[in-house]
């Protein structure tokens, strides 16, 4: 069967006659158009102006102002407009604030994200070189940078400081200070892979205050993935372009406007494309030139024929990747190329057709996809088996995958809803712009991946569509809810009806799911929002059934939930990548959102409390509140908060080889006992199983002996009284006897007092508390840990 | 009725008051006065002299704060002690919620210190109602202070009234391991031989008064 592209509906269309347009379009399909409207000037200026008004509200002072970075008309024509802040020019790290500006010029803000009380004055005492110099240090071996770095100077509030994967956590509120810094970006490549990363330099000593990767992995890094290329979309009809030669070119020029600067970059740098007359704008598709061993050459190559041996406009065999390597870019080769611009085309039109989104960044800037990554020469790599999305480089990397060499890997990873998963990371980064990565324990990271997602089903709907049907609409999904089937030869790397059906994903929400991988623990957003569009079953055996809503519920279908969902990432969350999202907040935002389209107390409103109910956020209609079990979060805003750097920031400290009693809340239930077991759902589940310490003995009285040994300890609680709810907390168990008389009270501080600071090192290697039997420099955060230890082992009542 | 007044009178446990109410009427009998509950605490503060825990003015009948003095001339850098209490007496916080009250004696913040930094003051309550308090100066910059020129902190305990007290029931507190950072803890100028040396704890003994429910 060959399917084309729907045509952008234009207003026009619209109004004359909705649903009505042919899917089935020419040939080479036309895109969906740029849509910014005239009117964004001066509903920019509204909104500004409204913001300045509120100057002296939000406690600002002259110093501080506002620049409008993106702005987004949606389908009900309100503006939406996001302002970064700056001080004394400067940008403001996380610092945000919206507006809301009507067909009528009504303005609403949203300041939640506006930091206030910033003084600082002079300029950090590092240059922009030395910062970029103390980013460039932290490239791995064989990394190489593609570009030269530039180091832009920032005001950075130090509690937003993150070490060793620990993103603040909780909710907003104003930092008590803030520094000269710099952010440096950096693209690189290497055998490990892609990089893409922001460190934050502190202006005054060179230290890294953060690390944020800018890549958005789908995969789990060690999980094993087959190859197969072409046979995704099977016979389709793809937008390519005829150069100047008279070959073909896997680029479409008819999707997206602006070109793409990173891409100009390498060629500028690296000599990508050298010779091809190259305008890098629109959808294109390259590949990883390789030599004929696979090993990589560091050059990458736009897929275009060869007019001495191919004049054809034809692209691919619909066969699994054969592995030919040095000959990519030939019928085998494309076929993944031909997935990889199906897919990115029906992404591309879902958004600008469904939303009035254009292209990921809504300027329509270009987007290409690096088919074919990875290679036998790199098969423990991320590039192989996986796929990402580079957020500076506005491209998408899709893995050769290792199958068939590797009986246990995946095929291509060029499948649409692989490919719409990615591009969904894009548009969510140019909106709410939330946490993404594994390792940083947010919840917010969840949502990231749940949301990516989800859209990838809904663009597969969308792509589903029968011919005829409006453009402007989802259609409802007639496959199962499921991510990478393709790739994974029929057992889908995800399934969203029933998450855990891999073995590692959770079904429902509990505190400390955050522990887990994101792509493990973001089922929970996913399939709420497929309860949303498609309902839940009462039948106990239905992947679609939950306990938590016996009685099932009736789906408000794809094209709803879809607007809901897409008004929370568009214009309800104020992320900035700051952490602070939750499940809750999700759930309260979609509620907000199906109010405001469709009603208060319509099925849209009450399915949102009904679908996250079932997942276990928050509770279904006419429930009542459920026991909660929840770790309290400590150093939320203390010292350790801002400074520590021992992973696990906001963990309590405990000496190891003590018996104690970790504190837990058990809410909305008379009974508080709770059942302790080590470890917990992330230290055995998914990518991170295994990498969790997990040890002691839990005691007849539910008392914990912690071992004898520095450790991150996994620990869970599950209510006695509903044993359905559960959390999963981390303890920190340290050292703490400094003075080595083998008893663990206060005036071991004492010999920790002695070597602090010692520019020696400890005058003792018993000194340290979390570094014993080194002799280290003992630091305020030795003091910190070792004062929350003793706090928390034997408080004074 | 009878036959009890004269197993009591027997048994001589109780001074019984018998009272005659005419010929023919039965004696009759008034309890005498128990053993008065405590409500309070009494304190006698040691010797003179030496590392000691001394009564502050401003203990209450019910709740008495404890000053830690030491002898005259000994200078120091920190101090921190383990104090067991019997039953029938239970730890206090004071008004920052810790065990131990900084008189501001030990210079905690470092020379070179951000505001906020954390200071090396804590407490805790151990095992078998031991409360552990250090406090220290933890830059070497700093200078020792003299021991005994001023109280140096302090911790608080109150009578715990479940346990069932009465007035004059001893409750004798100790001290079983104290230790100091003395003034000579080395330079950093020393050999990490001299300093490692040199930069130790000391034991103290800590002299505890006479303590009573009253």
């Amino acid at each position: 069967m060959t399917r084309s592209f729907p045509r952008k509906v234009s207003a026009l269309a619209l109004i004359l006659g909705a649903g009505l347009l042919p899917a089935k379009a020419a040939a080479t399909p036309a895109p969906a158009a740029q849509a910014q409207p005239a009117q964004h000037p001066l509903r920019i200026a509204q909104a500004l102006t409204a913001l300045e008004s509120r100057r002296a509200a939000l406690g600002l002072a002259g110093a501080d102002a506002f620049t409008a970075e993106h702005a987004y008309t949606n389908a009900r024509g309100e503006t939406i407009v996001r302002f970064g802040q700056t001080y004394q020019g400067h940008r403001v790290w996380g610092g945000t604030a919206m507006a809301q500006v009507s067909s009528q010029g009504l303005v609403s803000l949203n300041t939640p994200g506006v930091m206030t009380s910033i003084s600082l004055s002079g300029a950090p005492a590092l240059s922009p070189a030395q910062a970029v110099q103390s980013a460039l240090a932290q490239l791995a071996a064989g990394e190489r940078v593609n570009g030269a770095p530039v180091a832009e100077q920032v005001v950075f509030a130090p509690r937003y400081r993150q070490e060793t994967g620990a993103l603040r956590h909780g909710p907003l509120g104003q930092p008590a200070s803030y520094i000269w810094a710099y952010q440096v970006h950096l693209s690189a490549r290497g055998d490990a892979g892609p990089v893409s990363r922001d460190y934050v330099i502190d202006g005054a000593t060179g230290t890294v205050l953060r690390a944020d990767d800018r890549l958005a992995q789908a995969t789990a890094p060690v999980i094993s993935y087959g190859t197969g290329l072409g046979q995704y979309s099977g016979q389709v009809t793809i937008p390519t372009t005829r150069m100047d030669d008279g070959s073909y070119a896997l680029w479409d020029t008819t999707r997206g406007g602006p070109a793409n600067p990173a891409l100009l970059q390498d060629q500028q740098y690296n000599g990508f494309g050298a010779g091809t007359n190259w305008t890098p704008s629109g959808l294109q598709v390259w590949y990883e030139v390789k030599d004929a061993s696979g090993a990589d050459t560091y050059f990458m190559s736009l897929f275009q024929k060869t007019i001495a041996t191919d004049t054809t406009d034809a692209w691919g065999d619909g066969k699994v990747w054969g592995g030919d390597w040095v000959n990519e870019g030939l019928a085998n080769g494309q076929t993944a190329g031909v997935d990889a611009m199906n897919g990115m085309a029906w992404t591309w039109d879902f958004y600008g057709n469904v939303f009035n989104w254009y292209g990921l960044d809504n300027k329509g800037s270009s987007v290409y996809a690096m088919a074919l990554n990875g290679g036998p020469k790199d098969t423990q790599d991320y590039s192989t088996d996986v796929a990402s999305y580079d957020y500076y480089n506005n491209m998408i990397n899709l893995g050769a995958g290792s199958y068939p060499a590797n009986p246990q890997g995946y095929q291509s990873m060029a499948d649409l809803d692989i490919i719409a998963h990615e591009m969904a990371h894009g548009v969510e980064e140019h909106s709410a712009l939330m946490a993404v990565g594994a390792g940083y324990n947010l919840e917010e990271c969840d949502l990231t991946e749940g949301n990516a997602d989800f859209f990838a089903i809904m663009a597969r709907a969308y792509a589903s569509m029968k011919p005829g049907a409006d453009p402007t609409a989802i259609p409802d999904t007639t496959f199962p809810w499921t991510i990478g089937a393709g790739p994974g030869r029929g057992t889908p790397i995800r399934w969203i009806t029933r998450p855990s059906k891999d073995g590692s994903s959770q079904d429902y929400w509990h505190d400390g799911i955050s522990h887990m991988d994101p792509h493990y623990a973001g089922g929970v957003l996913s399939r709420a929002l497929m309860f949303l569009a498609q309902g839940a079953s009462a039948k106990t055996t239905d992947d679609t059934y939950s306990p938590f809503l016996p009685g099932g519920m009736q789906g408000v279908g794809n094209d709803h939930t879809a607007r809901i969902w897409w008004k929370v990432i568009t214009e309800n969350f104020v992320g900035h990548a700051i952490g602070s999202l939750t499940f809750l907040d999700a759930r309260s935002a979609s509620l907000g959102a199906a109010i405001d389209l469709y009603g208060e107390g319509s099925p849209e409103a009450l399915g949102v409390q009904n679908a996250f109910g079932a997942v276990n956020v928050g509770t279904p209609v006419g429930q009542a509140p459920r026991t909660r079990v929840t770790f309290p979060m400590v150093h939320d805003n203390d010292w350790l908060g801002w400074y520590g750097t021992v992973n696990g920031l906001y963990r309590p400290a405990f000496p190891f080889g003590e018996t104690v009693t970790p504190k837990v809340t058990v809410s909305n239930n008379a009974n508080t006992a709770v059942t302790w077991s080590l470890g917990g759902p992330s230290a055995y589940l998914g990518a991170g199983a295994g990498q969790m310490d997990v040890g002691g003995v839990i005691n007849p009285d539910g008392s914990w002996t912690i071992p004898g040994y520095f450790g991150i300890f996994a620990m869970t609680a599950t209510s006695v009284a509903d044993p359905s709810q559960f959390a999963e907390g981390r303890i920190i168990a340290m050292h703490m006897d400094c003075d080595a008389d083998g008893e663990n009270d206060a005036i071991d501080m004492g010999a920790l007092a002695l070597s602090w600071n010692l520019s020696t090192g400890a005058l003792s290697p018993d000194a340290s508390v979390y570094q014993e039997g080194q002799a280290v420099g003992v630091s305020d955060e030795d003091v910190a840990y070792f004062l929350d230890m003793l706090h928390n082992a034997w408080p004074v009542q | 009725m009878r036959n009890r007044l004269l197993t009591l009178a027997f048994s001589g446990i109780v001074l019984a008051t018998l009272t005659g109410c005419g010929g023919s009427s039965y004696p009759t009998y008034t309890a005498p006065p128990g053993p008065v509950a405590a409500s309070g605490l009494t304190y006698t503060d040691p010797a003179a002299g030496g590392w000691r825990l001394v009564k502050d003015a401003s203990s209450t009948s019910t709740r008495l704060v404890l000053d830690l003095v030491g002898p005259a001339g000994t200078m120091t850098r920190g101090v921190g002690f383990n104090i067991k209490a019997p039953a029938g007496l239970r730890f206090d916080t004071f008004s920052d919620g810790m065990g131990i009250h900084d008189l501001g004696a030990y210079n905690l913040v470092s020379a070179a210190a951000n505001p906020g930094e954390p200071v090396a003051l804590t407490s805790a309550l151990l095992p078998g109602n031991v409360l552990t308090v250090g406090i220290y100066q933890k830059g070497r910059e700093q200078p020792a202070i003299d021991s005994g020129a001023a109280p140096l902190c302090q911790v608080a305990l109150k009578l715990d009234t479940t346990v069932g007290l009465h007035a004059g029931d001893p409750l004798a507190l100790s001290v079983p391991k104290a230790r100091v950072i003395p003034e000579d803890i080395g330079a950093v100028t020393d050999t990490m031989l001299v300093l490692s040396r040199k930069a130790r704890l000391q034991d103290i003994s800590i002299s505890v008064g006479a303590s009573a429910a009253n």
